[in-house]
């Protein structure tokens, strides 16, 4: 199917189309130039599609915040937990 | 002699509560971290919120039913953070934390409502990256949070590019999924 796209202009993808790249697209790994300015054509004009590019768009941003997890922060957190089981009053805890 | 009774009471519900959290929630650390990390975006306040989540689940572990420990604590933190989000927008100053600085508003990336849905997004995201099967998690991971291209993370895992382009993708569109089950999720819409 992707071969008889003659009704449709060369210069724009099909949903189709846009669906099989839009994760490279937004990864920045499209090898093919063209197809990528086809793609980023396709989304300006196709709600649909735009609203998927932006749902993974900020998927990815919101992955990207996740840095590599602070072990100590965890053993102090795992410490703090087993105060907390240790306590007699664990009703009368206050944080500072 | 009451005392006496009284005493052993405490000592045994003592006992099952340390339990009964230890079973629960210590699992959960890494993950609260996590989404408390991915929710605040500040690692000192993530600690914070954390602390106070693990102490409300202590207060609460006693009326816990032992069903869905994850969605239980995520729940506790959600409010643990609503309360301080209340506490601190309309008195930004009033709030000293304890190195004795003032919280400051002006870290909020925009108005208090779409922090509120930032964040839910964000620790949603967080708690369903945790969630992903490893084989996922780990492309996500190498992709996504460590910046590799596909041929990079293909040559660390020793697997063809075309697998970790699939895998990425089938993690994507889990957490995705993920998200639209997630009740920390609601505004927004379009996910
Ligand atoms: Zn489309």
């Amino acid at each position: 199917m992707r071969f008889k796209r003659a009704k449709t202009t060369s210069d724009t993808a099909t949903c189709a189309e846009v669906m099989k790249h839009l994760q490279s697209y937004i990864d920045g790994e499209m090898r093919d130039d063209v197809t990528a300015r086809r793609v980023a054509a396709h989304l300006e004009m196709c709600r649909r599609c735009g609203l998927e590019f932006e749902t993974y768009k900020r998927l990815k941003n919101s992955l990207q915040q996740l840095g590599p997890l602070d072990q100590q922060a965890i053993s102090r957190l795992s410490q703090f937990a087993q105060s907390l089981g240790e306590r007699e009053d664990g009703d009368e805890i206050e944080l500072g | 002699m009451l005392d006496g009774v009284s005493s052993a009471m405490t000592k045994l519900s003592k006992r099952s509560r340390k339990a009964s959290f230890d079973k629960y929630v210590v699992p959960e650390l890494e993950l609260l971290y996590r989404v408390a990390l991915a929710m605040t975006g500040k690692p000192e306040n993530a600690e914070d919120l954390v602390q106070e989540t693990l102490l409300r689940a202590f207060r609460a572990i006693e009326r816990f039913d032992g069903r869905h420990p994850r969605a239980w604590l995520l729940t506790i933190l959600r409010n643990a953070l609503a309360n301080q989000v209340r506490k601190k927008v309309p008195l930004p100053v009033s709030d000293v934390d304890e190195s004795g600085n003032p919280e400051s508003v002006s870290d909020h990336r925009d108005s208090p409502e779409f922090q509120v849905v930032d964040q839910a997004f964000d620790g949603a995201v967080a708690a369903a990256f945790e969630e992903l099967p490893g084989k996922f998690r780990e492309v996500v991971a190498l992709v996504d949070i460590s910046g590799m291209s596909y041929a990079e993370a293909a040559a660390r895992l020793g697997v063809p590019v075309g697998t970790v382009m699939s895998r990425l993708h089938r993690g994507r569109t889990r957490i995705r999924e993920g998200l639209k089950s997630e009740e920390l999720f609601v505004e927004g819409g379009q996910v």
